[in-house]
């Protein structure tokens, strides 16, 4: 079974006018228990729409949403408990901080759940240490953090009730590469603790790489490439036709094989492609 | 080369109780270059770049641009005259309701005659390839379109120098390469100098020069091939490297050299060339 | 959502009205506006009425856009005519309940307001639409520029207004992204009381204002950069000319105030 169902989804923004950015044209996709899901496409392929849907914020046009194959729009109960049981953390999230401390902001969400103080307490404490912060945190003003410390505790506020999918819009957005890599890093292994399934969405193809199981690619409301890693990335070229980046790596081997030389192109970290290359040159024949 | 701005001996901090932002930097740029600042975020490379046109004055030291001390109040006008700025968000600095009128702003602030704003905001929209969005209203621009106006803006004063503060950390792949693109024509077309911060090293690559910015201090400053051959360091102060270097270094570990130079993928395919 | 508001709509376009100055525009209107109280009975205010259809025809606009935009005021026109059918108690009585009585008096009258309305909204409606924001403060920036002699600083007006215009859509935009993310983390905007109601808003704005901050320090400090320090001493890019156009519908209008004082005089005041 899975934990989140699309199923044959359309949604078209301002029906009637020229303005048709961002609509969905018929997307099914299925995420499994524990998965790590990377989504891409450029701005207005319909990516931001999906995510709207997977907990119930946009009604569909047509098609279905089902969470733990239960169609989420038959009944008001069902949209409140997709909207509890998949965490949406949208881009720029620490532009949604508003209490007055942070133990506050992260309680929000439970609160709304209708959570005991005891229980609260317990996932705001087990929120702030998977975003890597300490308790001493919790009684400090959001405001006065660092923007990186801000996104984490926002993050904190989505993670807290304990949703079992975790959508993050571009959660590495305007980070530099540490704090990226550290955010990612928290993202893999808070996946990896909760058992909990996280779809994100990137334009960075290395942050993609670094952390997800699986590959939705997104163009103009469709997808049209679901697969592994490698499995998209070897198509490297498709990726470009489509307008998307592909991670340095591939670049690199994509620019190899067009000057003709017998190389894999479904490469994409440096240590992967220096074996791959050492066994190349170790074989020493040239077809180029 | 002509030195056009000074930095010496510059501390910066917000306030008393605060740490030093900037620590007794001295640095010079040039004329017609293009540098690049890198730096993580807090490495005091956005504050340097407010210090540069006078929005920041150093607590200690100076700042001479374009021959002007940035301290005296005097000369803010004449120094923002030769040096613009471009921010990173591209929504917070533009003013007006419409494309044209918003690059024609800084010439009218500046009491430009009305036949030469007109001539001056047709040629700075085409320097960016914005002219065919003259008419529109910058609130359904792209952030890539919207930055590109921010930088038309700039150029329609006649500024001798851009600084450009993080101009693509809010933009996707596609916002990044058109602000990209319209900084190499800024140089190539007009020779402008270009003093570009930002925490993406992909866009230091092409750079002339590459200062690299650690808790106040420049602790790197050369052309990309010099910076980036200190891979470890870089990696030590949160910086990444572009990865056909990185992947050339390991090759190199097994035996086979193909040299510093390798920055992006077409140097790489020709350092592999020589290789074989 | 909040996204479906529209303030200050302007419908680009090339015709005779979108091409006059926007201060004859303004002026025009403003004069046709005074006249529409001076529209004493249904024959004036009828020719009123044909000569703004008419303009409104040239803006070569859809009516349906008129119509759309009218509906949700309908409300407040029907209200206000309906008090008139109650208070105006003139004329022949038509029927009459307890103390309650309509007149035929009453019911002239509660179609003479419901035009007047109208007609009120039609005329800013078509000033509205067929200039743009930029050139509508520009023209009341330099409409009112004689205020300057009492010291009235008009150029920061107008730059506040610009500055709100452009600024609007912006915040919109906002509005909509914060409602969503509270709404992820489980913030109910739609039920409860009017207490529970207003401290739900706090998610919302309190965000709000400390972005609204932050934007408004990042443009004064993009202003300052590009040299803004005031209306001293700036130029303008933007030409405002008066020409022949402006000149005839400037004689058109004073032609058809004229024309409705005539007719107030010739036929019976109802007013």
């Amino acid at each position: 079974m899975s934990v989140l169902s699309v199923k044959n989804l359309k949604y078209e923004y301002s029906k009637g006018t020229p303005f048709q950015i961002g609509a969905l044209k018929g997307v099914s996709v299925d995420f499994e228990y524990g998965e790590i899901v990377g989504v891409i496409g450029h701005t207005g392929s319909g990516k931001s729409t999906l995510l709207q849907h997977l907990n119930g914020l946009l009604k569909p046009e047509s098609g279905e949403v089902l969470f733990e194959n239960e169609n989420i729009w038959v009944s008001k109960e069902n949209v409140r408990k997709c909207r509890f049981g998949v965490g949406l953390c949208f881009q720029y999230p620490e532009h949604q901080l508003f209490e007055s401390t942070v133990y506050e902001d992260i309680a929000f969400g439970p609160k709304n759940m209708g959570l005991s103080e005891n229980e609260i307490k317990e996932r705001v404490l087990e929120s702030i240490k998977f975003v890597g912060l300490t308790e001493e945190y919790l009684e400090k003003s959001p405001f006065d953090l660092s923007g990186g410390e801000k996104r984490r505790v926002a993050i904190a506020g989505v993670i807290s009730m304990k949703p079992k999918v975790l959508v993050l819009d571009e959660p590495t957005a305007g980070l530099d590469p540490v704090g990226k890599n550290d955010l990612l890093d928290l993202i893999k292994h808070y996946n990896k603790t909760t058992g909990s399934t996280v779809i994100f969405v990137s334009h960075n193809m290395d942050d993609v790489a670094l952390i997800a199981d699986r590959v939705l690619v997104l163009s103009e409301g469709n997808i049209v490439m679901n697969g592994t890693v490698e499995e998209v990335y070897s198509n490297g070229n498709e990726l470009l036709k489509l307008g998307l980046d592909v991670p340095e790596i591939t670049r690199v081997f994509l620019k190899l094989s067009e000057e003709g030389y017998d190389v894999p192109t479904d490469v994409y970290t440096v240590k992967d492609g220096k074996e791959r290359l050492v066994e190349f040159l170790k074989r020493g024949n040239i077809n180029g | 080369m002509e030195k056009i701005i000074e930095f010496k001996n510059v501390s910066y901090k917000y306030s008393d109780e605060e740490a030093e932002v900037i620590n007794d930097l001295s640095i010079d740029f040039y004329k017609g270059q293009f540098t690049c600042v890198l730096g993580h975020n807090g490495s005091g490379k956005s504050t340097m770049a407010k210090l540069i046109n006078a929005i920041n004055y150093p607590t200690d030291g100076k700042v001479i641009s374009f021959g002007f001390d940035t301290s005296d109040e005097d000369n803010e006008i004449k120094i923002r005259q030769n040096v613009g700025m471009v921010f990173q968000n591209p929504d917070n600095q533009i003013v007006a309701t419409i494309v044209e009128d918003d690059v024609a702003f800084g010439p009218e602030n500046l009491g430009v005659p009305r036949e030469e704003i007109r001539k001056r905001v047709d040629e700075a929209l085409k320097i960016v390839d914005m002219y065919d969005y003259r008419l529109h209203e910058p609130h359904k621009l792209s952030g890539g379109q919207k930055q590109r106006v921010a930088i038309a803006g700039a150029i329609a004063m006649q500024t001798k120098c851009i600084v450009l503060d993080e101009p693509t950390a809010m933009l996707d792949p596609k916002g990044r390469k058109e602000v990209m693109s319209a900084l190499k024509r800024l140089k190539d077309e007009m020779g402008m100098t270009i003093i570009l911060v930002t925490h993406f090293m992909d866009e230091a690559v092409n750079a002339d020069r590459v200062v690299v910015m650690n808790d106040g201090v420049v602790c790197f400053d050369g052309t990309p091939q010099e910076v980036f051959s200190h891979t470890d360091e870089l990696k030590k102060i949160g910086l990444s490297v572009p990865k056909p270097l990185e992947l050339a270094l390991e090759l190199k570990k097994e035996g086979y050299d193909l040299g510093t130079a390798v920055l992006t993928e077409d140097a790489f395919l020709e350092a592999f060339k020589k290789l074989q | 959502m909040v996204k479906d508001i529209t303030i200050g709509q302007f419908f680009p376009g090339n015709s005779f009205i979108h091409k006059l100055d926007a201060r004859a525009k303004i002026l025009t209107c403003f004069a046709l506006i005074i006249f529409i109280f001076i529209c004493k009975n249904f024959v004036s205010m009828g020719l009123m009425l044909l000569f703004v259809a008419l303009v409104y025809a040239l803006t070569r606009l859809s009516p349906k856009l008129m119509i759309k935009s009218l509906k949700p005021l309908l409300p407040i026109i029907l209200l206000t005519s309906v008090l008139q059918l109650y208070y105006n108690n003139n004329g022949d009585v038509l029927w009459s309940y307890k103390k309650l009585s309509i007149t035929d008096g009453g019911i002239y009258m509660a179609i003479f307001i419901a035009v007047r309305i109208i007609t009120l909204l039609v005329i800013s409606s078509l000033l509205t639409y067929t200039t743009s924001p930029t050139d509508l403060t520009d023209a009341i920036e330099r409409l009112l520029s004689p205020l300057k002699v009492f010291k009235v600083d008009i150029h920061t007006f107008a730059m506040m207004m610009t500055i709100a215009l452009r600024f609007i859509p912006t915040l919109i935009d906002e509005i909509d992204r914060i409602m969503s993310a509270q709404k992820a983390r489980g913030a109910d905007f739609e039920s409860g009381n009017l207490l529970k109601r207003i401290k739900a808003l706090f998610p919302i704005f309190i965000p709000l204002i400390i972005s609204s901050f932050k934007r408004a320090f990042e443009l004064a400090d993009a202003m300052s950069c590009r040299c803004y320090v005031g209306g001293k001493g700036r130029t303008r890019m933007r030409k405002m000319e008066f020409t022949y156009r402006d000149a005839v519908a400037s004689v058109i209008t004073v032609i058809i105030c004229g024309a409705i004082i005539f007719m107030n005089f010739q036929f019976e005041a109802l007013i």
